[in-house]
């Protein structure tokens, strides 16, 4: 868990998306599926487009959301492994 | 100059001179199979065909579905049976094919790439039906319902069944038939545009109409739009073009069962 917590996101950059009423659409070539983000999950996608860590963007979402740190890891850690799933995200070192 | 056989149809708007030099009793076919499409006036969109019997068919093992390439010489679709490239400026288009029946892929393919990178419109797998006071897009995948809705709308005239062409002209939306495509013999398709007065979702079950947030409406509608380009620019600007759709048209979600009774709901919504 802690592993992943320091590694960065790094978005689909063949996936096609808008961001709609703060929602996010995005289409994901390998399936052609369109997958709508709730609004955190679009925040957390948008923040993992800025280059920080997952550890970074579960501190911001602490900052812009009233939620406890651990809730917001649980749920961060659980939201990104379903978006690698999707392949609509990657995981990659930040030491590369 | 040679003149080559053509002529121009009318296709959801777009007036497509088509040409074929190589085979002219496809072009006597095409203008006796869609009669009513056929019109006069400058073409919008050239669309020359040669029928080229040195492609493959039937298609080679393993393949799977066709890929359209975007480059520097426009959209290009390299199919086992078909050839066809559309020109950067979306004004021409050049096609090898085997079959009479793939000119009717050439055009489809070539309306549902221009349209949404025009920002024009969009062709959806849907059923259209035009009621009293204009028409109504019933989009969705295979089994959705689109074929019960025709079939259980008496009295009405149907626009599309399979496939239908949605496009904004003047700030407002039309809807068209496609021709050339799945039962064209049984619908009296007509060239001419219905405007549009709004879009359901279809659900099985007891007739009755809900409403639908414009993000459940787009996903929906995405699912059902035909667009064969695969580069983000390209997708993000059907996006755009579907994201404003559900924004600008009434959508509701219709829940109707195997009799025309959801028609009651519709007229009465």
């Amino acid at each position: 868990m802690t592993e992943v917590l320091q590694q960065i996101i790094v978005l689909n950059p063949d996936a096609a998306s808008r961001v709609i009423d703060g929602e996010a659409f995005i289409i994901t070539p390998h399936d052609n599926q369109i997958h709508n983000l709730t609004s955190v999950a679009t925040r957390v996608w948008e923040l993992g487009g800025e280059g920080l860590t997952v550890g970074d963007i579960v501190g911001k979402i602490v900052e812009e959301y009233d939620v406890e740190r651990e809730t917001a890891e649980k749920d961060i850690l659980a939201l990104v492994q379903d978006l690698v799933e999707r392949r609509i995200v990657s995981l990659d070192d930040p030491a590369k | 100059m040679t003149e080559h056989p053509s002529v121009i149809l009318s296709l959801s708007g777009e007036r497509c001179r088509v040409t074929c030099a190589n085979n002219p009793a496809a072009i006597r076919a095409l203008a006796h199979d869609v009669a009513p499409f056929v019109v006069g006036g400058e073409p919008t969109l050239d669309v020359s065909i040669e029928f080229d019997h040195t492609l493959m068919d039937p298609p080679a093992p393993g393949w799977k579905k066709f890929r359209m390439v975007r480059s520097e010489d426009g959209y290009v679709v390299s199919g086992p049976s078909h050839w066809i490239r559309i020109s950067p400026g979306l004004d021409r288009v050049d096609a090898r094919v085997i079959r009479y029946f793939q000119v009717a892929t050439v055009l489809r393919i070539a309306l549902c790439t221009i349209l949404p990178i025009r920002g024009q419109g969009f062709l959806t797998h849907a059923a259209a039906i035009a009621g009293n006071s204009g028409g109504y897009l019933f989009p969705g995948r295979s089994g959705a319902g689109k074929s019960t809705i025709v079939e259980n709308s008496p009295g009405k005239r149907c626009l599309a069944e399979e496939n239908a062409v949605v496009r904004k002209e003047n700030g407002e939306y039309q809807v068209f038939g496609f021709p050339l495509w799945a039962r064209l013999y049984a619908l009296s398709m007509i060239p001419e545009p219905t405007p549009l007065k709004g879009m359901f979702l279809l659900a099985k079950g007891s007739p009755q109409i809900n409403p639908v947030t414009s993000r459940h409406a787009l996903t929906y509608l995405m699912r059902s739009v035909c667009f064969p380009l695969e580069d983000v620019e390209s997708r993000n600007r059907v996006l755009d073009t579907c994201s404003k759709f559900v924004r600008e048209v009434p959508v509701a979600e219709l829940v109707f069962a195997k009799n025309p009774e959801f028609w009651r709901c519709i007229e009465r919504d």
